[in-house]
């Protein structure tokens, strides 16, 4: 048990660190395009008397703005991070290992490249108030981008054979072909430029976060070498 | 049985037996992301409910 110890370990500082940090910019730079979001969308939603097939119900808890949500969003970023940083850390444990901080800048891209870039050509980043589609339906292509877009690099990068490598160029394109659920009902209640924004600025923070978590998880690695071996 | 033999067995246990273990961690990995993505609960939902926006994750 002792390297699914220090795996956890070093995940669970990551996701300290690093979720922490990435946690507070994202409080500081996305969560404000959210809150603008959500105006235009109680406002559609008291203008029909009914809220827009949104998920924010009355009687449900949720928090309260100011600390309490804030705090939620960096809670849950760190908590995400773990399970990010445990799946890249295994991946890369049946590739040898994340050597150091410069490995880990490859690493993180790749990481950026299946769980950002892959999913988000097809589904970008939402506001609160988009057009509707069902739920389970996305989650699952999203998925499905994301587990493509993972083989396909790894039999791009591996095998060295031509090949797989073709294959893996399939693999890449394959969600792509297949397509994500389109919107059935509504329109973005948010304006066009605000949707951009937010777009933008999910994706520059989700590199920013992902390019730290390879780089870290490569540091901390070099730390606990013999542990790893 | 010869030592050489002997110590290529043991690799090979060992060797196994931490593909067990990274894969449990990837496993761990998944568990985790569900929770905090994908989980349908309301409660979880509206507490992660910023957090999903902004990863990139399938919201409402």
């Amino acid at each position: 048990m002792r390297k699914f110890r220090s795996i956890l370990f070093i995940c669970a500082f990551a996701a300290l660190v690093v979720g922490g940090a990435t946690g507070l910019l994202r409080v500081a730079s996305t969560t404000p395009l959210i809150l603008q979001a959500e105006v235009y969308e109680h406002a559609a939603g008291h203008a029909e008397s009914a809220p827009a097939g949104h998920a924010h119900e009355a009687e449900e808890w949720e928090p309260a703005d100011g600390w309490q949500r804030n705090g939620l969003t960096v809670l849950a970023t760190m908590v995400a991070t773990f399970g990010f940083a445990l799946l890249l850390a295994a991946v890369s444990e049946f590739a040898g290992g994340i050597r150091n901080w410069r490995a880990g800048l490859l690493w993180g891209s790749a990481g950026f490249a299946v769980f950002v870039a892959a999913p988000s050509l097809g589904l970008p980043a939402e506001l609160p108030g988009a057009p509707e589609s069902p739920l389970l339906a996305r989650q699952a292509w999203w998925l499905f981008a994301a587990a493509a877009t993972a083989g396909g690099l790894a039999l791009m990068v591996f095998p060295r054979r031509l090949l797989l490598a073709v294959i893996g160029m399939a693999l890449l394109v394959a969600p792509h072909i297949v397509g994500a659920p389109a919107p059935t009902a509504g329109q973005a209640l948010a304006p066009a430029l605000l949707e951009h924004r937010f777009l933008v600025t999910t994706a520059i923070v989700s590199l920013i976060f992902w390019l730290a978590l390879g780089a870290w998880l490569g540091l901390s690695r070099s730390w606990f070498r013999e542990r790893l071996a | 049985m010869t030592s050489v033999q002997n110590a290529t067995r043991l690799t090979a246990a060992s060797s196994a037996d931490s593909a067990v273990q990274v894969l449990a961690a990837a496993l761990l990995g998944m568990a985790v992301l569900f929770g905090v993505g994908f989980s349908a609960m309301p409660a979880l939902h509206n507490a992660a409910h910023d957090a999903r926006h902004s990863v990139g994750f399938p919201c409402h």
